[in-house]
């Protein structure tokens, strides 16, 4: 791209909008609208609280953060901010009394903390939350503010904390833009407490991590003053739409305990407070290490295996110029209003696009998008210009069958086939001629019966089309 | 000394800076004037509430809630009911330089064939000036494709618009 293109544009677009002006009246709109919707947003607050108090009897001792501004929130004799339940609030669980134990579990927060924490960073002392005798054993979760302000990346951006997946820090730099203030939430198990998981909680929310910690990732605990429910795995139909079943977690005294009844696969646990309902609240699930392991800091789960093939650009077969989306909308979302992603946190990355013309019009793009962990890649096709725009499941994706991309088209408008890096050639009877369609991928005729692919340096192979 | 309203501070930054915002805002919704000011006035409410947790300027915050907020407004996009306004209809051309003009609704419409996120790339890069590494972290992606949205975005628009107007120096 050359400079004088790009100055170029950027001068277009500053022409086209020189003239752009507020309305009259815009700025004192603004203002009314944010003050109606804080107060409708505390309200909500208060009587979300209210009926919690009211159907549970648990006691809620300290308000929710508010709006006020850091430097003017007020700080207890530690030094924490009060506006902060995870960091003030009084200590619950059946341990709460136990000094002795909360001693040992502070010690084993402060121990475990990684150096990429820096002093800097670290506000007020670390406070035990809750901290009580669970069916894994004794458990604190113990919490420590800190700020953003210390820290700064090399490209200036601010980075709240750093930690890397398995415990290795400074691998996977965390970017908050957000939130000016945040808390260190762990997790510490045992009789003799070790710090087993650690994440931040941006902005202090009331809602901490949902640990997932124990052998085979048996158990799940979490802090809330809210009733959760966790679910075990995403159910993939045979369309592809997803759905989720829910238990509901066992409460121990403001924490939330649920144990798994079987063998799960981490990154597709949720937790969530009244699921599917308007105001679901998804709490962030994150894996610990076993207690004799490091504590697993930030830990994210890596992103489900793909097929491999480029995601960076799609995969544009003949020089189509066709868009990656069906309704502009962008891709994850598109496939969500479809119903084939996750309801509760979808994964936001697909794998490779594949996008072709079709011959007599319209166009198709074939997706690659794992909606979990357990199951694996799947194939979806947008279709736009033959009927409808929609998306459809075509199912699972073997990237090692030798033809692994085969769809018919709606309509009979074709098959779409694809092996990146093969020559392809196809015919429509068992002892026709062979027809080339070129590199990568094709849209063959519907008739097509066979594919021959060819691997560089390989033998061709046939692949009989169904 | 009397202290800080937090109220008449914000007041102060929309008075000032919502006209550049709202241009923004233009942009990233392809030239939908009155989409333009609902999202920005939409964006600018929910930061009202969440002013007393942004630290430092409240500008690159703001306008990387437009941009994703754009970029993610299908729920009332799909409702929407595209409108030209009568003032917009048959309005001058802007340029007007001697290499040829590209016309306001041309350059909209051009943006409003782009995918919105390849259009909020464009839009920070090339009228927000962000840097790469500002835009990916603005819109929560890699600076890769960061690049090649903006490779292919400037293709699409050289394709859509005059190509003398964009090539010139």
């Amino acid at each position: 791209m050359e400079t004088t293109e790009t100055t170029e544009l950027s001068r277009v677009l500053r022409a086209a909008t020189e003239d752009i002006e507020p309305r009259t009246g815009f700025a004192p709109d603004v203002l009314r609208g944010g003050r109606r919707r804080r107060f409708r947003r505390r309200a909500a607050l208060s009587g979300t609280l209210a009926a919690v108090v009211a159907a549970t009897g648990i006691s809620v001792s300290t308000a929710l953060r508010g709006d006020a501004p850091v430097a003017s929130a007020p700080s207890d004799a530690s030094g924490n901010d009060r506006s902060i339940p995870m960091v003030s609030a009084a200590t619950r669980g059946d341990l709460a009394g136990d000094q002795a134990y909360l001693g040992a579990a502070e010690a084993a927060f402060r121990a475990g903390l990684p150096a990429t924490v820096p002093d800097a960073a670290r506000v007020g002392a670390p406070h035990v939350y809750w901290a009580g005798t669970t069916p894994a054993g004794r458990a604190a979760v113990v919490a420590w503010q800190v700020t953003s302000s210390a820290i700064t990346g090399d490209d200036g951006a601010r980075i709240l904390v750093t930690g890397g997946t398995n415990g290795s820090p400074a691998t996977d730099l965390k970017h908050v833009y957000e939130e000016a203030r945040g808390v260190l939430v762990g997790l510490v198990l045992g009789d003799r407490p070790a710090l087993i998981g650690l994440r931040v909680a941006p902005g202090g929310d009331q809602d901490g991590p949902a640990f997932l910690f124990g052998e085979g990732d048996r158990f799940l605990l979490t802090v809330n003053t809210l009733p959760l429910s966790m679910s075990t795995r995403l159910s993939v139909g045979p369309d592809g739409t997803t759905a989720r079943g829910w238990t509901g977690m066992t409460e121990y005294d403001g924490a939330w305990f649920g144990t798994m009844g079987g063998p799960v696969v981490p990154g597709d646990v949720r937790v969530a407070y009244r699921p599917g309902a308007a105001d679901m609240r998804n709490i962030h699930v994150t894996e610990a290490s076993g207690p004799a392991g490091h504590p697993r800091l930030q830990r994210d789960f890596p992103a489900p295996a793909l097929t491999g093939w480029p995601t960076d650009d799609p995969i544009r077969l003949g020089g189509s110029q066709a868009s990656e989306e069906v309704a502009g909308l962008g891709l994850i979302t598109e496939l969500a209003q479809a119903g084939f992603t996750d309801p509760i946190e979808p994964m936001s990355m697909p794998g490779f696009r594949l996008i072709a013309d079709v011959p007599g019009g319209g166009s198709v793009i074939a997706v690659e998008y794992a909606p979990d962990f357990a199951g694996g890649p799947r194939l979806y096709l947008g279709v736009r210009g033959l009927g409808p725009e929609r998306w459809l499941f075509c199912g699972p994706l073997d990237a090692k069958a030798v033809l692994p991309v085969s769809v018919l088209l709606p309509d009979g408008k074709g098959r779409l086939v694809a092996a990146l890096g093969a020559q392809l050639r196809y015919r429509s009877t068992v002892d026709g001629a062979w027809t080339d369609a070129g590199k990568d991928g094709a849209i063959l005729p519907a008739t097509a019966t066979q594919v021959e692919v060819t691997e560089p340096g390989q033998a061709p192979q046939m692949v009989t089309l169904r | 000394m009397s202290a800080i309203d937090p109220d008449s501070e914000f007041a102060d930054f929309v008075a000032h800076r919502s006209t550049a915002l709202l241009r923004t805002a233009y942009l990233l919704c392809a030239g939908d004037r009155a989409a333009a000011e609902d999202l920005l006035q939409d964006v600018l409410e929910r930061v009202y509430a969440r002013r007393g947790r942004v630290r430092g300027d409240l500008e690159p915050y703001v306008r990387s809630a437009l941009a994703n907020a754009s970029a993610n407004r299908w729920r009332t996009r799909s409702r929407r009911v595209t409108e030209t306004p009568m003032d917009a209809v048959a309005e001058p051309g802007v340029g007007g330089h001697e290499g040829g003009v590209v016309d306001r609704d041309e350059v909209t419409r051009a943006l409003g064939t782009l995918p919105a996120r390849m259009r909020a790339v464009l839009v920070l890069r090339f009228f927000d000036d962000l840097s790469e590494a500002d835009t990916a972290a603005a819109l929560g992606i890699s600076t890769g494709t960061v690049k090649s949205q903006t490779a292919r975005g400037v293709e699409r628009l050289r394709g859509l618009l005059a190509a003398p107007d964009l090539t010139r120096g």
